[in-house]
């Protein structure tokens, strides 16, 4: 694979960003962002809607160009080498679909040929998200919850050291949160690096080893979620509500056990 | 290269498989093209044993009468399947006269009666021509020089096609040579009709030209056009540029799969006008084989750009209905070319069907060499050059 001189995959960091930023028409959906990702970190990304978390992720991703700034991407700049990247790394994309009539055997086979994968099957991906017995499904024959997992075993077919995934729990029931946070941590512990997006506090706290908060574009926080925390509450915040030892959450759990539903 | 071939060979598998899959676009796609053959191959092979239901209403009782009475019958292609005759009804009449129950009165009413009623089968369908010999046909006139005339009377059904022409043919046949053998001399001119496609050309071959051309135009227009589109808009084709995929590889597995569907379906339509419709197989197979690949390469083509001018599926949907029925108007479908001005002329023969059908045409039926369809190769070039331009400028992934 040739490697051009400006980028070689040897940065101390997996992902670095520096004054990056993008604009559709007059809406300027990225400000000059900068951080880094360590290697082996689950890092988040959280923000409100339209704050320009999946703006970030998809020129991380190479498949958008930024309009200014620089982005290394497990050492390639993504702007000069976007194929090395796309390589580099697995994506999960925001709403999507896949090719429709085609079974998921068939679709992971194609993505183990493209990324030229030996000595991995369909079956073994299957295996690895619990999705084994729908190979010859069809993905629009999935639960969400399935659907994410799918698209999560297409993301990994290649073993990549990075892997990005855009909400990869939204919409999903309590149960299969959870499953993917075992998954993603489980992927984490084999040594692949995660950047990923969510609108769930707990989820950010459960899996997150740093965060970044994102608004309007610019990155507002960014640090572990125990020092934002603290720094809240160095900062003189105190919660109005008492604080219980449980949560409804936990409720929902209690009655209806842990295991997959779909 | 291998590899990015391989990748391409993989994603036209995949294609291959989802259009397969699709129920409508397959009956639509294949089943449409090949239905439209089997049954006008079917109606084509059938004009030599082709009958028009006929009824013969002969009212009068002129020897010529009979003359032409007998000529009907003696035509194939008419069938005669209800007769009333003077002469025979006489006959019956006339028996019955002789038990005295019936008045020979009755006889022009009853054939009154018959042209009534074979009119009425006529317009319900059942028959398809009426012929009518009035009372006074035959009968000698000062006015026809002392000669037997008059007129047989037609009635078609104008909203049945040809059936009338046909009709009207074989009865000015029968008319010619009832009028020398009346005169007794041969007439001077006459009219012989022969094909410019050569003696041995069977309208199979023109049907299965144009319904083999319209399959693959339609892979192109309808099958090419709409897929690349409908892929956008769901974001499928977002989930393959993540992947380490270029354009150039989606576009050659794309057009791949089409393409290997399009000659198959060639095949198909080929081998079935050859062995259920005896089409003689062409002469030049490699050239055959060559034209249909240059050619559904440009026809997929037009469905590539019109995928990448569209800005939704639907819109694909309405270019390609735009193309497909321009270009059949244009290609002499409702309104025959001769019909065109010459502006008009001018332009059908430019617009991307014509040379297909006129190539497939060429090679069926006059076994020509390379050389001879080089303007058909000229303008399916033209027009390849400007479908992958306009295709390849205006793709994008989402
Ligand atoms: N393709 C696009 N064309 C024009 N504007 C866009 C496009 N994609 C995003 N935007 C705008 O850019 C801004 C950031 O969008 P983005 O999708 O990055 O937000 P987000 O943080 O991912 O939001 P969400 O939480 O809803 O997924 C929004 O104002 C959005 O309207
Ligand atoms: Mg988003």
């Amino acid at each position: 694979m040739p490697k051009s001189a400006t980028s070689t995959p040897t940065s101390q960091y997996m992902v670095e960003v520096h004054e990056l930023t993008k604009s559709y028409g007059s809406v300027q959906a990225v400000r000059g962002i900068s951080f880094n990702v360590e290697r082996g970190e689950i890092f988040g990304i959280l923000g409100p809607n339209g704050a320009g978390k999946t703006t970030t992720l998809e020129i991380l991703e190479a498949l958008r160009k930024s309009d200014g700034g620089m982005a290394l991407v497990a050492g390639y700049d993504v702007s000069l080498n976007p194929e090395e990247v796309k390589r580099s790394i697995g994506v999960q994309i925001q709403s999507a679909n896949f090719f429709d009539k085609v079974r998921l055997q068939e679709l992971l086979g194609f993505a183990l040929s493209v990324y030229q994968v030996r000595g991995m099957t369909p079956y073994q991906l299957l295996e690895r998200v619990q999705l084994q017995d729908k190979a010859r499904s069809y993905p629009e024959q999935l639960s969400g919850g399935q659907l994410q997992r799918f698209s999560i075993a297409m993301a990994i077919a290649h073993s990549p050291e990075l892997l990005f995934l855009d909400e990869p729990t939204t919409g999903l029931d309590p149960q299969a949160r959870r499953n993917t946070w075992e998954l993603i941590k489980n992927l984490r512990n084999e040594g692949i690096t995660i950047v990923l997006t969510t609108h769930y506090m707990d989820e950010a706290e459960d899996l997150c080893d740093r965060i970044a908060i994102m608004d309007q574009g610019k990155i507002i926080a960014l640090d572990t979620p125990e020092k934002l925390v603290q720094g809240l509450l160095d900062s003189g915040f105190t919660k109005t509500r008492e604080i219980r030892p449980a949560t409804l959450d936990d409720v929902f759990i209690q009655l209806t056990g842990k295991e997959l539903r779909d | 290269m291998i590899k990015y071939l391989k990748t391409s060979l993989h994603l036209a598998k995949l294609q291959s498989i989802r259009i397969l899959r699709d129920p409508v676009g397959t009956i639509i796609l294949f089943g449409l093209p090949m239905i439209l053959l089997i049954v006008s191959g079917a109606f084509t092979t059938n004009t030599d044993s082709l009958s028009l239901n006929t009824a013969l209403v002969n009212e009068s009782n002129h020897e010529i009468s009979f003359a032409v009475a007998e000529a009907l019958e003696s035509v194939g292609m008419l069938k005669i399947i209800a007769d009333a005759q003077a002469q025979d009804e006489a006959q019956v009449f006339d028996e019955a006269a002789v038990s005295g129950e019936t008045p020979a009165a009755a006889i022009e009413y009853a054939l009154d009666y018959a042209l009534e009623r074979a009119l009425e089968r006529l317009r319900n369908g059942d028959l398809d021509v009426v012929i009518h010999l009035p009372k006074d046909f035959g009968s000698v006139s000062a006015m026809n020089e002392g000669l037997p005339g008059g007129n047989i009377e037609l009635y078609i059904d104008e909203t049945r096609g040809q059936t009338g022409d046909i009709a009207r043919s074989i009865l000015n046949g029968i008319i010619l040579e009832l009028n020398q053998a009346i005169i007794g001399v041969q007439m001077p001119l006459n009219l012989v009709q022969r094909s410019v496609l050569g003696d041995g050309v069977m309208p199979i071959s023109i049907v299965f030209t144009f319904f083999s051309a319209l399959g693959l135009f339609m892979m192109g227009v309808f099958g090419a056009a709409t897929l690349l589109p409908m892929d956008r808009k769901t974001g499928a084709l977002r989930r393959l540029h993540a992947m380490p995929l270029s354009g150039g590889q989606l576009l050659i597995g794309t057009m791949l799969s089409f393409g290997i569907l399009a000659l198959f379906l060639l095949a198909v339509m080929t081998a079935t006008a050859v062995l259920a419709f005896r089409m003689p197989l062409p002469e030049n197979l490699v050239l055959y084989g060559f034209f249909a690949l240059v050619s559904t390469v440009m026809l997929l083509g037009l469905g590539f750009a019109i995928s990448g001018i569209s800005k939704s599926p639907s819109q694909a949907d309405v270019y390609g209905q735009i193309v497909f029925f321009a270009s059949l108007a244009l290609g002499g479908v409702w309104v025959p070319q001769s019909f065109f001005p010459d502006i008009l002329k001018a332009i059908s023969r430019f617009i991307p069907l014509t040379p297909v059908i006129d190539g497939f045409q060429n090679i069926l039926h006059r076994g020509p060499g390379f050389t001879d369809l080089l303007p058909q190769f000229g303008v399916i070039g033209l027009w390849i050059l400007i479908c992958y331009t306009i295709g390849v400028k205006t793709f994008r992934w989402e």
